[in-house]
């Protein structure tokens, strides 16, 4: 009896998350809890432009953040929005926020041998991003969501 | 005193409810010191920045209109009605409001610390507090409030 090669069958691991007009990162699938359409943001005044509404979730008002806004393209309408929790540091409680998105995510499975340098915007990314990856032919950093929630002086 | 402690004493006393436009600010009741109509407001002789003056204890004290982005206006929205007067130091400052609610009209649920994303140097936003299932508020105080407006006239 032959023995049967079983396919190597990649599982999704990451959430592809589309910030509008091409501008693409991504997140651990653990990390994407919700996604919510036609949310119902509260502006607060005196904030900085990428990050001036909450969104109130279980309890909680979660900063939403517009990934556009930071890499210089036209803000967007709130139109989706992913929850996120993530940890500041291994071991700390789960912290949550909000992105928000241009179209639904794209469970994508990534793997180590995809690693490539970071994508146009670097100075923005090396700031937000874990690191990088290669998906058909695009650079796709892996965004730090402990940074993104924090501030951009982080 | 943290930001979250500020906005914590503010609300814990009776609280005032402004409405800007739309936006919802919450200080504590004891900062109001008296509630005029808008009307009353005169609006000869202004101040750089400010729209005119309101009489209180026998002087008259700036007054400011301030949009729902908190930033100074010189042209009054028609929806302005009511002038809060704001212990200010040694003085006053007039804001101009849309409506304002005191005493058991405001109902605070939850209150929470403004994310970290959201700190910027110099905002009067100390906090953030549910109202209802829809409604979300800034927490402020008049301290906060008159030292970001005059900062906004000397800028």
């Amino acid at each position: 009896m032959m023995p049967v090669e079983k396919n190597p069958v990649l599982r999704s691991n990451a959430w592809l998350l589309d910030f509008s007009q091409s501008f693409c990162a991504a997140v651990g699938t653990r990390v994407l809890l919700q996604i919510i359409d036609n949310p119902k943001l509260h502006p607060v005044p005196c904030a900085p432009q990428h990050c001036s509404s909450v969104f109130s979730w279980q309890g909680r008002l979660l900063p939403v953040v517009d990934m556009a806004s930071i890499l210089g393209v036209e803000p967007q309408t709130p139109h989706l929005l992913a929850i996120a929790g993530y940890r500041e540091l291994p071991g700390e409680p789960i912290r949550f926020g909000a992105l928000l998105l241009a179209a639904p995510p794209v469970a994508i499975a990534v793997s180590d041998n995809q690693s490539c340098m970071l994508p146009e915007h670097s100075e923005v990314w090396s700031k937000f991003a874990f690191s990088c990856f290669e998906q058909q032919g695009k650079a796709i950093p892996i965004l730090h969501l402990a940074r993104v929630f924090s501030s951009l002086d982080a | 005193m943290s930001a979250a402690a500020v906005a914590r004493s503010s609300t814990t006393s009776p609280a005032a409810l402004l409405n800007i436009s739309g936006l919802n600010l919450v200080l504590p009741q004891i900062d109001i010191r008296a509630l005029e109509s808008a009307s009353d407001v005169d609006v000869g002789e202004a101040e750089p920045f400010s729209i005119g003056w309101i009489q209180y204890e026998q002087q008259r004290w700036p007054v400011y209109c301030i949009s729902h982005e908190l930033s100074l206006l010189v042209d009054v929205p028609g929806e302005r009605r009511v002038c809060v007067l704001l212990g200010a130091g040694a003085g006053y400052v007039g804001i101009l409001c849309d409506e304002v609610s005191i005493g058991k009209q405001v109902v605070l649920g939850q209150q929470h610390e403004l994310p970290s994303a959201m700190h910027m140097p110099n905002t009067p936003v100390l906090g953030l507090t549910t109202l209802d299932a829809d409604n979300v508020a800034c927490v402020t105080n008049a301290q906060a409030l008159v030292a970001y407006v005059a900062r906004l006239v000397q800028t």
